[in-house]
């Protein structure tokens, strides 16, 4: 990874974070509408990393997120279960050519490989978040209704991300 | 002894996740089952600190709506200074109680959700100023929440706004000492139902639901809220909803209860194995 790489993800993850704390949870979009856009950081990290160091990451990036917004490790848990799992959809070589489209990194090209990669993972972290949030059978219609908008929602905002500072320059 | 060195080493990412999500998944159960924050939270003096700005910021925007509701309850309470029946309309409890038995100690509620299942609130006091686990706090609306979590200079509080554990026992002040439980239905801040009322009884749209005297860490007749609609279903109880009198959502002022026969009773309860 080169250095510039390095002050970028730290820029992204300070900005996400910023972002989550300081606009999203005070929008209070009502009960249903609760968008968490940390998960962009995970789903971002190149391929290349070592999976130990990802999920020692997610592991400090959950702590971080969690420590400044009171959630009990709920961002935790679902930043390390979408670290541990996001390797099922990238390809395994380590220099992939850009035929495999989706290819991690702070510039990248929006298609349909990349936007199933980003909709299911994003709906997968929402969906663990809000079930250990409630962690409540009684409420289970409530917590699929919750994941949908607030994936939907939490779409929106990464695209906007993508079309100011992701987007990569037509090749 | 090497195969199984191998197999660790072979697994070591799966492992470190199952490692790193149990300290995670303990810090989400400790917090549903027994209401102890454990390690992720931020009532201690960093992430307290970093909360305050931005509710100083927040503020700004709330300034008038705090400082009418504290101009009514300055009113309400030099008006009232007899021991009168209490006007629970105007925000003035603190006129009608009886605190003889309470130590109040007035702070700043410094963070505050009210848009998850089970919301917390952090203020400003913290064991510097003696306050304990499971002391209750009100605003000047109404009955907010109880301490869970205490540091030197803050304390965390479970919000009035959770699914799980009740607050508070509530009783109807208009009939005497009719007591229920609420419950807070997760999604809306100003309402919460009123469990366990028999339909025999007579109560009106209107009715004021108080603290009863049951707790030891609330003082009697602390406003709740008041019965927004009545409905009678096929059970044999009422469908009661309630206005919340607390208002989670802008207060920032609030007081902590603090019983001064405190460490006794717990004590007492603790050696008698008394389920509370």
């Amino acid at each position: 990874m080169k250095r510039s790489d390095i002050i970028g993800y730290i820029l992204l993850f300070l900005g996400l974070i910023g972002l989550q704390v300081i606009v999203l949870n005070n929008l209070d979009l009502g009960a249903y509408i609760k968008p968490q856009i940390l998960v962009l950081f995970i789903l971002l990290l190149p391929i290349e990393i070592n999976k130990s160091y990802l999920l020692l990451m997610a592991f400090a990036a959950g702590m971080t997120a969690d420590f400044l917004m009171n959630t009990n490790g709920l961002n935790t848990s679902g930043m390390l279960l979408i670290a541990f799992i996001r390797g099922l959809w990238l390809p395994k070589e380590s220099n992939p050519r850009a035929e495999f489209n989706v290819v991690p990194s702070l510039r990248i090209m929006l298609n349909g490989k990349w936007i199933s990669y980003i909709l299911l993972l994003t709906a997968i972290f929402h969906f663990n978040y809000f079930l250990l949030e409630f962690f409540n059978f009684k409420y289970i219609f409530r917590i699929f209704t919750v994941t949908i908008l607030s994936t939907i929602f939490s779409i929106f905002v990464q695209w906007i991300l993508f079309k100011l500072f992701l987007q990569a320059k037509t090749r | 002894m090497g195969r199984i060195l191998a197999f660790i080493i072979a697994y070591r990412n799966t492992f470190l996740f199952i490692i790193l999500q149990i300290f995670a998944l303990t810090a989400i159960f400790r917090f549903h089952f027994y209401q102890k924050a454990a390690f992720f939270n931020n009532a201690n003096a960093v992430g307290a600190s970093v909360n305050k700005t931005q509710t100083n910021w927040r503020n700004y925007f709330y300034l008038q709506e705090l400082n009418e509701n504290l101009l009514m309850q300055n009113a309400a309470l030099l008006a009232n200074k007899q021991d009168t029946l209490h006007d629970l309309d105007t925000a003035n409890w603190a006129a009608g109680i009886n605190t003889s038995n309470f130590e109040v100690i007035p702070a700043h509620i410094i963070f505050n959700t009210t848009n998850r299942p089970s919301n917390t609130f952090v203020i400003d006091k913290g064991s510097n100023d003696n306050i304990m686990v499971g002391l209750g706090v009100a605003t000047s609306g109404g009955i907010a929440g109880k301490v869970i979590n205490v540091y030197p200079k803050y304390a965390l509080c479970l919000s009035i706004l959770n699914i799980n554990t009740p607050i508070v026992m509530p009783k109807i002040l208009e009939l005497e000492n009719k007591s229920g439980t609420i419950e807070w239905g997760g999604s809306n801040p100003n309402i919460a139902k009123l469990k366990g009322i028999h339909k025999y009884e007579e109560i009106k749209v209107g009715n004021h639901i108080v603290s009863s005297g049951y707790s030891i860490n609330f003082p009697e007749n602390i406003p709740v809220g008041t019965i927004k609609t009545l409905s009678k279903p096929g059970g044999s109880m009422y469908d009661i909803e309630i206005d919340l009198a607390a208002q989670l959502k802008t207060d920032y002022y609030a007081y902590v209860f603090k019983n001064k026969d405190k460490v006794i009773l717990d004590s007492i309860i603790e050696l008698n194995q008394i389920v509370p």
